[in-house]
């Protein structure tokens, strides 16, 4: 993945990192700033921030520091305070594009929701009809195989966050029966069943 | 008759007050007069402010500005004060000079020796005058004779009028002189001028009577409605015996400059002897001693206040010197305890606003700053002995903007600033700020643009405006431009932009769709501006290059690249230019 991350050309206007006192200015402040993060966040496929806006979790490989950050612009010699970027990102809670890992610690950072869970276990589903692995117990190493040779994984899957995709069959497969957790003798997650 | 023709229209100012002439000044201002003629009332002047000036009396109509009319103090020759009779309210009279006196006509007597056509006054009283000479040949003429003539003239009057007509045509040789000329070019006769007739009788003014008046003497008549009366008079019969000073003393009348001279040759007396006589003389000793240190003291303060005065009329002189060429206005000359005072203050500050301070459109002035100036203004033109206005006469004045219809106006911001600012644009203060940052935007990207092209060094700025160069842009103080400023910002005109470095406003672009952001157009035409400009300068480098060495014979071993045409895409295509430059001596 060379190419960098265009941002808007708004990313460079310098209001656009200051909290504006305006409301009607602000959401829509909120809003661009929330349609950045997305766009951000998909094209690098990083499913979690941290608080402060590192990228936390990517299916990619490259270095955090080789991305460009998003809540600051050197160019014109402006960032976001840590203030206003937690109102960015309760924005984008609120508007159900993110949500935080644990919510009674929500400095463990946040989950983004560029692909909605649903559309997330759509994807999986598929990928294991098509597969004919339907009533297969499988281990969640072997749903985000990094190095799968027959490339029958969607590159979409490749390199999940684990516990992303444990929260994308907890809450959204296993809710419509279509899966089964299976918990080994250390109480961790050692398969997944999906029907 | 009719004396109607005394009223004249006057010409009033844009903050309801009325033109003075030169050297014309307030003496009294009255409100609710009404005006008579003779007898009867004036239609349409019933309601109205009194101004009386050294030169004239000015009715301002309260209702129908156009109502307004003057008469000169000069037409004057007495008046006479009626007190309130029942429900009648006391009213001041004022004896017209009657026509005879007014309407002298020139009349011609021919020289009996010469020829020549002279003029004498019809007035002309041969008791006490002297004859006149004869202006071409000098020779007085014959009394009986001159006599003859007007009372020839005075039998005719009508028939003249009637043989002279409107355009300039001469009665007596038939010469067509321009309709402005006076008198005949050719033969001298006065010309009977019909224009100017016409423009006297303009004043349409309508009676509820017939114009009748007591005892055949022509006046006019006054009404105070809410008193005043006894003021007015006053002050009338002063300007009246004033101006009939002043005729007098023009004429030569007056023996100026006179000195009354007193010796004041103290005797000092000494006494000697004894007993209570002696006693009795000392005692009286005493008290003229005191009496004179009394009195020598209060004469040095008499001396003070001269010389007072004196420094008064100074400084006075200076302000006139350093208005001299500006548009004065007129101090206001009005009591206190007017009743009109504030409205009249208020008609005078919105005069000197509109005058001096607020000459473009988006200038405002806060209240305070206002008040200050004010002041200062008043002591500007008025020297220090003015009386300057306290600040609860000056709130009440400026309050009466809205009610008197002034072209100035009162503006509140949340904040409690009250700002004075012109009446026609209300509320788009914002649009000339943004209007400002667009074009500050602009030049921020040609300088950019610029620096780039030429590598100097990077600029660090971001095209945001601070609070103080937006009020020096404008001529604004802080507190109105941070008002302007988040008024703006409610409405969502413009963004803030808060950085260590400062705080820094914006337009809003937040709600510009991808196609708003595109400035490519902009950025182009900028390049083409820059490319020209570096053209010039090369262009004159080489001039000057050539200019310096063209004398410069033994080593002319240096050549000139042909200039290229630039090419556009490159970064900076002037610098190329330079480039094609050999400069190898």
């Amino acid at each position: 993945m060379s190419k960098s991350f265009e941002f808007p050309k708004i990313h460079s206007f310098p209001p656009f990192y200051t909290k504006q006192p305006n409301q009607t200015i602000l959401n829509q402040q909120l809003e661009s700033w929330m349609n950045i993060v997305l766009t951000y966040c998909e094209f690098y496929k990083i499913t979690s921030l941290s608080i402060d806006g590192i990228p936390k979790f990517k299916s990619t490989t490259e270095e955090n520091n080789a991305l460009p950050p998003i809540f600051s612009n050197d160019e014109i010699k402006r960032n976001c305070n840590s203030e206003f970027k937690h109102l960015i990102l309760q924005h984008l809670i609120h508007q159900h594009k993110a949500e935080f890992i644990n919510q009674k610690k929500p400095e463990l950072g946040i989950y983004i929701y560029w692909r909605s869970l649903v559309g997330w276990s759509d994807l999986l589903y598929q990928y294991v009809d098509k597969t004919g692995q339907r009533g297969a117990i499988l281990t969640i190493y072997e749903l985000t195989q990094p190095d799968d040779s027959e490339g029958y994984i969607p590159q979409e899957l490749k390199n999940l966050d684990t516990e992303f995709l444990i929260k994308i069959i907890k809450e959204v497969l296993v809710k419509q029966g279509k899966a089964q957790l299976l918990i080994n003798e250390d109480n961790e997650i050692g398969g997944v069943k999906i029907v | 008759m009719n004396y109607k023709s005394i009223w004249r229209p006057i010409l009033i100012n844009r903050s309801n007050r009325p033109i003075l002439s030169n050297g014309e000044y307030n003496v009294l201002i009255i409100d609710n007069t009404g005006l008579y003629q003779g007898k009867s009332k004036i239609i349409g002047r019933q309601n109205g402010r009194l101004y009386l000036t050294n030169k004239r009396i000015i009715y301002f109509d309260n209702d129908k500005i156009d109502n307004s009319i003057g008469v000169e103090l000069v037409n004057i020759v007495s008046l006479e004060l009626i007190d309130r009779f029942l429900r009648s309210s006391p009213k001041v009279k004022l004896f017209i000079k009657s026509t005879e006196s007014t309407k002298i006509i020139s009349i011609n007597w021919t020289c009996k020796i010469c020829s020549f056509i002279n003029h004498i006054k019809s007035n002309f009283d041969f008791n006490e005058d002297e004859l006149p000479k004869c202006t071409s040949c000098g020779i007085k003429p014959n009394k009986d004779y001159l006599r003859e003539v007007i009372r020839d003239s005075n039998q005719k009057p009508t028939t003249k009028i009637v043989q002279s007509s409107s355009n300039g045509h001469c009665p007596r040789c038939t010469f067509i002189n321009h309709p402005s000329i006076k008198f005949c070019e050719m033969c001298g006769t006065e010309l009977v001028n019909f224009n100017e007739e016409l423009k006297e009788d303009l004043l349409d003014l309508e009676l509820l009577g017939d114009e009748i008046y007591t005892d055949d003497k022509p006046y006019i008549k006054i009404s105070f409605r809410k008193g005043g009366e006894k003021k007015f008079y006053q002050e009338v019969a002063n300007l009246i015996d004033e101006i009939s000073w002043e005729n007098i003393k023009n004429k030569g009348g007056v023996n100026q400059n006179g000195i009354k001279i007193n010796n004041n040759e103290t005797e000092s007396r000494k006494t000697n002897g004894a007993g209570i006589h002696a006693l009795e003389q000392i005692g009286e000793l005493q008290r003229i001693q005191n009496e004179v240190i009394l009195s020598t003291s209060l004469d040095d303060i008499e001396q003070l206040m001269f010389k007072y005065q004196d420094l008064l009329k100074l400084s006075n002189s200076f302000g006139l010197k350093q208005n001299a060429n500006e548009f004065v206005i007129p101090p206001l000359n009005i009591k206190k305890s007017s009743s009109l005072y504030h409205q009249e203050l208020s008609r005078h500050i919105s005069e000197y606003l509109v005058t001096y301070k607020l000459t473009t459109n988006s200038s405002m002035i806060t209240s305070q700053d206002l008040y200050a100036e004010y002041n200062r203004f008043l002591v500007g033109s008025q020297g220090f002995g003015c009386e300057l206005i306290d600040s609860n006469d000056f709130l009440k004045s400026i309050e009466m903007f809205e009610t008197l219809n002034l072209p100035v106006t009162l503006r509140d911001y949340k904040s409690g600033l009250v700002v004075v600012a012109p009446r026609n644009l209300k509320h788009i203060y914002g649009e000339y700020i943004t209007e400002y940052l667009k074009k500050q935007e602009h030049e921020f990207k040609y300088l950019k643009m610029r620096s780039e092209m030429i590598e100097e060094d990077e600029l660090n700025e971001n095209y945001g405006k601070t609070i103080s160069q937006i009020s020096k842009n404008f001529n604004w103080s802080y507190n109105i431009t941070i008002e302007e400023l988040e008024k703006c910002i409610e409405s969502g005109l413009i963004v803030i932009d808060q950085s260590i470095s400062g705080t820094f406003y914006y337009i809003n672009k937040f709600t510009y769709i991808d196609d708003d952001w595109d400035d490519s157009t902009e950025i182009e035409e900028i390049k083409l501006q820059l490319i020209e400009e570096q053209k010039l300068i090369t262009q004159n480098l080489k001039s000057e290059f050539e200019l310096k060495y063209q004398n410069d014979l033994i080593k002319p071993n240096y050549s000139f690249g042909t200039i290229r045409t630039p090419i556009s895409h490159s970064e900076s295509p002037s610098l190329q230019d330079l480039a094609g430059l050999n400069f190898n001596i």
